[in-house]
């Protein structure tokens, strides 16, 4: 573990590209203002706009040095002189010099439009950031206020109140001020509504902030890029307004050298003498555009999406190595046509106006009616591969080598034509978000019909047959009704259906889904996995299927192809690959998936150091020898070519102890060994008092009217009536699908959300109480690790502030002490004590939920919520996480209540697993007790969700039906509307009782326990 | 759909009273009183009681707002202090000159502003980009007076075709009123094409990066059937608000144009009625402009809601 450390302090990242060594030496405020001018620097309008703006702020100070002229100074003898060597923008009507005139009228102009922008941001930012924060009455007064306000034009409101409080520059100043405040106010307060919901604000709350810190010093930081853009544009239009007003007569009066003024006043000699009217009209035109150029290049430099940074952030880093050598598989193609053939494909990415290759000599056969699996980690190319096939790769990426053959047909050479008629048509494509996929404003039926109509012409009536019949080949629930909706309306099992309906209704030759089901809830996905599997079986579509996770692909494909760093480095077929791996990173991507027979007493996950190279950063050799633990010398000098295996001839692998690797053992995954859910027992139940009792809890949301005229709300039951008891140093685990109320419950406890019923008793003492209240020993005691790694962290603080803030709010005043404990804590998480210089954006998500766990535990906790801890991690970082939580555990005996949604991870590391349903708990018990027989019949549905078919006994046991809405639960068992043991009236009516299993396990269910035994 | 729109429309009506409020508020209760307006600054302080008798002025403020808010409501708007005539006749006469340039604006900017929005997303980067890019700048770094006075220059002054104020007589030809009407529309839709068109670029841009243009790029349709079918009704939610602040804008940027034109409009008289300080004749002007800008916000509302099935069925 800490080789691992060691060796992630060489990564460095996606943004600073900071050099290994610079990590020791603290990065100043100053280093990280200086990358906001290099990406203006980037913007060349935008530092056009920086110098036009720099001039006039420069005239502004030294006006009257500069300017020839006094700007007072009359000379009757020469009025209204065109330009000339004495005058360069010729004399007015009084014979003053037009150019010192404009010279020193740009001061006053600053003066106005930056003491206004000034008093506008001042007022806006407090309005937006008390009505954000505060939200209830307070927001809404306070924007209603604003709306007022907005219902003036702007000039009309600055007007009206010149007209009472008299023209003079203070007045314009407040004027504008008041008028630029409502639209400060509105995106200040957008933004605080979002940050104040992130992990870093709940963390802060967790260790008993001020409001006014959390403000000041959690919300306003991130808020601080639309409020630079905003108040960029509030001094281009404190400058066209003020100068519009002095126009009018209604701003700064004469003889002040006022651009709008001298305008207004040269009107009056349009015919005889334009210059006058020309030369200031000119100033106030470039001081504009300057700034509107400066706040375009702050904007684009402040939203890292709309600058060409983006494609740093491209899906698919690798980078432009020599192209491997044709695969040995690639010659052994059976006679049979293949519907996929890639050779050699290599694709590049520009980046910063240099074209990288990402994807590198990956080839690939499909056949008709076969199912290939890509499978590999986050950024190995497996999208960018699939995407190369339709040949859609933006406008920053292109086919740079090789060859995508469709059909015989060479994708890369096709014409735009050709390539729309093999869009859609030869080719189906399933994405991972369906709702995103979907057009939100067209209903489903357009959606579906144009394809039938474009690629067959059709005409409506057949389109509408050929949709109708193809959403009841997936399964769609009333067809004809989902037609008439549009995409929001679904759920997301049935967006995903429509998308595959989409993908298969032309009945393409070739069909690639891009992580289908990786979005779904469990049991959603199972049964979509099905239908993908039946449809296999009807259509003799070729499918590549794309995903991360080995079970799915297990469960699909026939092949599959392991990507790593944008190579391929294993392929062949399924049972081969998984059960006698070949290459080493195959072999630790198997062996770091938590099963669903494995627990953390069975011994550590299998993790992999480091992480996936950077594009620009691949190493020499084989790509996978800096966190391979076969690696020899020959890795890192040669690089390894996609070899067929002596014995498989169809079994290719990219390494040179591909043999010795597969005579090590022989690898049996992919068997749910039932034997072994018996054998291992978690943590016996301790007798004793437990350390945290929840008692029949409730949580009811949308209880209050939400605005003037806002609708009131349906009560939804977030959680309802659940009781859980967690003993010292034990993990228990709340597992269910989304919406069921786990989390909910699991904030509910931190404090993060007062429970609307019930109680929670901590030590002895309840603590029904928002953290805020609660005792400092208590908010010490229960402390939570979040989901997101991106929003766990403040990105505006020091990985080394956040742990010294959290021990200085524990009570620990000695500056030096909480130095030294600091690091200390970033070691305990196997992290580097350098760490403490760094910022979150320069670390990965791994090391940023390794921080959050070094928060988590910095005031020595008894009680760690950890929601979702690992969720958004790529699998061999959560393998790494799991190994660290356990460890902790055993060092520190701390409680973890563990919510999850994923099975194989809460077999591994909770002692006790509490399954949950539409806010209620269905059943408790130990791991292995809730793993086997006798179940509750969701939990039974849970479990066959995930077992892949062929290995069980049992028929797999699908739900039917979707989730009921919480806001509306049904009566009785909750679960009853989708249960394939309903008893009858009674779960209807009836809250199930808990019925006694032994040893603590209890079941909710109207079933007797025999009947659930049998099952 | 019925619930929403009067739950809208409450919401505009409750606007309009803060407005109201706020209007009698400035103008009438801070330092200032109309009768010494009237009188000037060196009347006596006796025939200022009475003529603050005779205006009610000695009541207590809410008596007054009350009777004023009546008096709006009725019909009966006041006289103007300066111009000794009813308010009434002289704001809708002004106001109808306004709304016949504000909509003439709105019929040519509005179409031809999401044009080039289209044209700019769709060749982003590209030459026609960078020329609407690069205009729509310009144009709005230019103030209205300054827009306006340099139209002048060139149409009236050198190129001697158009007239560069637009004294109205009552006597001349409908095609002869047209001229006038030329100068001050095509200011005015020089700023409102810079607004819709940036706008609309950037949306269509957003849109066009979205995954449902991807799936519907990958579904093999023809570009013109991906934006106008696709594209268009997303990316045209963003340009409703832009087009509904722009009608604010027509209400009081008329002020500037107006002014300079010598156009005899709602606008000209706000600025007559606020350097005079000619209370009732500001009063009427204003509500009638936050009145037209809060039907058109109220308009933008629905349009949103109908073009919008996520709000329409959410």
């Amino acid at each position: 573990m800490l080789q691992e450390s060691s060796d992630s302090i060489q990564e460095t990242t996606h943004h600073t590209q900071v050099p290994p060594d610079a990590v020791t030496s603290r990065p100043s405020r100053l280093a990280r203002a200086g990358q906001g001018f290099v990406l203006l620097y980037r913007h060349p309008a935008g530092l056009a706009g920086l110098l036009m703006v720099g001039l006039y702020v420069f005239l502004a100070l030294t006006g009257e040095f500069v300017a020839p002229y006094a700007y007072t100074a009359q000379n009757l003898q020469a009025t209204l002189q065109p330009p000339s060597a004495a005058h360069w923008f010729g004399t007015d009507q009084f014979g003053r010099d037009v150019f010192s005139r404009v010279i020193v009228g740009s001061r006053d102009i600053m003066v106005l439009a930056g003491s206004a922008t000034a008093l506008g941001l001042l007022l806006g930012v407090t309005v937006g950031l008390v009505a954000g924060y505060y939200r209830g009455w307070i927001d809404n007064w306070l924007m209603r206020t604003m709306d007022v306000l907005l219902a003036f034009p702007t000039l009309l409101l600055a007007l009206l109140l010149l007209s009472t409080l008299g023209p003079s520059l203070i007045n314009v100043i407040l004027g504008i001020g008041i008028v630029t405040m409502p639209p400060i106010a509105r995106v200040v307060r957008s933004v605080v509504l979002a940050v104040r919901e992130l992990e870093f604000v709940d963390a802060a709350r967790l260790r008993g902030e001020t409001n006014w810190y959390i403000m000041v010093r959690e919300i306003l930081p991130n808020a601080r890029g639309p409020i630079v853009v905003e108040a960029a544009l509030n001094v281009s239009y404190a400058i066209l307004i003020g100068s519009a007003l002095s126009f009018l007569g209604m701003g700064v009066q004469p003889p002040a050298p006022d651009w709008g003024l001298q305008v207004s006043e040269g009107r009056n000699f349009i015919l005889t003498a334009p210059w006058v009217m020309v030369f200031p009209s000119l100033a106030i035109a470039s001081l504009v555009i300057g700034v509107n150029l400066l706040a375009d290049g702050m904007s684009a430099a402040f939203d890292p999406a709309s600058t060409s940074d983006r494609q740093l952030r491209s899906p698919d880093p690798a980078t432009g190595l020599l192209p491997g050598t044709p695969p040995a598989h690639a010659s052994l193609a059976s006679p049979e046509n293949p519907v996929l053939q890639i050779k050699d494909l290599q694709v590049a990415y520009r980046q910063y106006g240099r074209w990288v290759n990402v994807v590198h000599g990956v080839s690939l056969t499909i056949r008709p009616g076969e199912t290939f699996g890509l499978v590999g980690e986050s950024g190995c190319g497996k999208s960018t591969t699939a995407l190369a096939i339709m040949n859609y790769l933006g406008r920053n990426g292109r086919i740079s080598g090789g060859h995508v053959l469709v059909q015989g047909q060479d994708v890369g050479t096709l014409s735009a034509d050709e390539l729309r008629r093999l869009r859609g048509r030869r080719i189906g494509m399933v994405y991972q978000n369906p709702l995103a996929a979907l057009n939100p404003s067209l209903r489903i039926d357009v959606q579906i019909m144009e394809l039938v109509r474009l690629h067959e012409q059709a005409d409506e009536a057949v389109a509408r047959q050929r949709a109708l019949a193809m959403l009841e080949r997936v399964h769609m629930p009333d067809p004809e009704a989902i037609m008439r909706r549009y995409p929001h309306q679904l759920s997301g099992g049935m967006q995903q259906r429509v998308v595959i309906a989409m993908a298969l209704i032309t009945n393409p030759a070739l069909l690639i889904m891009d992580e289908p089901t990786t979005g779904l809830d469990a049991t959603t996905a199972a049964a979509v996995l099905d239908l993908i599997n039946e449809l296999k079986q009807t259509f003799d579509t070729a499918i590549l299927y794309i995903s991360h996770d080995l079970n799915v692909i297990a469960r699909v494909c026939d092949h599959v192809g392991v990507m790593y760093a944008g190579q391929l480095v294993e392929s062949g077929a399924i049972d081969t690959v998984f059960r006698r791996p070949r290459h080493p990173y195959t072999l630790d991507l198997l062996e770091c998936v938590p099963q669903l027979d494995r627990h953390y007493r069975h011994g550590r996950l299998r993790t992999i150091e480091g992480r996936v190279p950077l594009p620009t950063q691949l190493p020499p050799g084989c790509v996978y020898h800096p966190r391979c633990r076969f690696s020899h010398d020959r890795c890192r000098q040669e690089e390894p070519d996609l070899v067929a295996s002596i014995e498989l001839p169809s079994h290719a692998v990219r390494c040179f102890f591909a043999e010795q690797i597969a005579a090590r053992r022989s690898h049996e995954r992919l068997q749910t060994d039932q034997d072994v859910l018996h054998r291992v027992d978690g943590r016996p139940q301790e007798r004793h008092m437990p350390m945290l009792a929840i008692d029949t809890l409730a949580k009811y949301y949308g209880t209050q009217p939400t605005a003037f005229f806002g609708r009131q709300q349906r009560m939804v039951r977030a959680v309802n009536d659940v009781s859980l008891t967690v003993h010292e140093g034990e993990t228990v685990a709340l597992v269910g699908e989304s919406g069921c109320g786990k989390t909910t419950l699991g904030r509910c406890v931190v404090g993060l959300l007062t429970p609307s019923e019930g109680r929670i008793v901590f030590q002895g003492s309840d603590v029904t109480l928002p953290a805020s209240e609660r005792p400092d020993h208590v908010r010490r005691a229960v402390q939570m690790v979040f989901q997101q790694p991106d929003t766990t962290l403040n990105p505006h603080h020091a990985i080394g502030y956040i742990l010294d803030r959290t021990l200085q709010r524990f009570g620990l005043k000695n500056g030096a002490e909480r130095q030294a404990r600091v690091s200390e804590l970033l070691t305990s998480v196997r992290l580097d004590a350098s760490y403490a210089w760094r910022y979150p954006s320069q670390l990965s998500g791994g090391e940023k939920q390794r921080v959050a766990i070094a928060r988590a535990f910095a005031s020595a906790p008894d009680l760690i919520v950890c929601d979702e801890a690992v969720s958004a991690l790529d699998v061999s970082v959560q393998a790494a996480i799991l190994n660290l939580l356990v460890d902790l555990q055993r060092e520190r005996n701390c409680a973890y209540l563990f919510v999850s949604h994923d099975l194989g991870v809460v077999r591994y590391i909770a002692d006790r697993i509490g399954v949950m349903y539409l806010g209620r708990l269905v059943e408790i018990g130990t791991a292995a007790q809730v793993f086997a027989a006798p179940s509750h019949p969701y939990t039974a549905a849970l479990l066959s969700a995930v077992i892949a078919a062929d290995t069980s006994e049992q028929p797999p046991i699908r739900l039917t039906g979707s989730l009921p809405s919480p806001a509306n639960p049904p009566a009785g068992c909750p679960f009853h509307t989708r249960c394939l043991y309903k008893l009858g009236p009674i779960c209807e009516e009836v809250i199930p009782p808990w019925q006694d299993a032994g040893d603590g396990h209890t079941i909710a269910c109207h079933l007797p326990l025999d009947e659930l035994k049998s099952k | 759909m019925l619930r929403f729109v009067l739950q809208r429309f409450a919401m505009v009506l409750l606007t309009l009273f803060a407005v109201s409020v706020l209007v009698f508020v400035v103008t009438e209760v801070l330092p200032g009183d109309v009768a010494t307006m009237i009188l000037g600054q060196y009347a006596t302080p006796e025939s200022l009681a009475v003529l603050r008798a005779q205006l009610d002025l000695d009541q207590p403020a809410l008596v007054r707002y009350l009777s004023w808010l009546q008096g709006m409501l009725m019909g009966d708007w006041g006289e103007s202090l300066y111009l000794n005539v009813p308010v009434r006749p002289l704001v809708l006469q002004r106001f109808s000159n306004t709304v016949l340039i504000a909509g003439l604006t709105l019929l040519i900017g509005v179409p031809l502003g999401i044009l080039l929005g289209i044209i700019a997303g769709l060749t982003r980067d590209r030459w026609p980009d960078q020329l609407v890019t690069v205009g729509t700048l310009l144009t709005l770094s230019l103030p209205g007076f300054v827009l306006a006075s340099f139209l002048i220059m060139l149409f009236s002054s050198w190129l001697g075709l158009l007239p560069s104020s637009s004294m109205i007589e009552p006597d001349i030809s409908p095609l002869e009123a047209a001229r006038f009407l030329v100068l001050p529309t095509l200011t005015l839709v020089m700023a409102l094409l810079a607004h819709i068109a940036r706008q609309t670029r950037s949306s269509i841009i957003e849109v066009m990066e979205s995954q449902y243009i991807r799936t519907a790029i990958l579904k093999g349709l023809p570009l013109h059937t991906v934006v106008w079918r696709h594209a268009l009704k997303n990316a045209m939610l963003p340009t409703i608000s832009v087009i509904a602040l722009n009608v604010g804008f027509l209400m009081s940027g008329a002020i500037i144009v107006e002014n300079v034109f010598a156009y005899p409009g709602l606008g000209r008289l706000l600025l007559l009625a606020a350097s005079n300080q000619d209370i009732p004749l500001l009063q009427a002007s204003v509500l009638i402009v936050t009145l037209i800008f809060g039907l058109a916000n109220l308009a933008a509302d629905l349009l949103y809601y109908y073009l919008n099935p996520r709000i329409r069925y959410g």
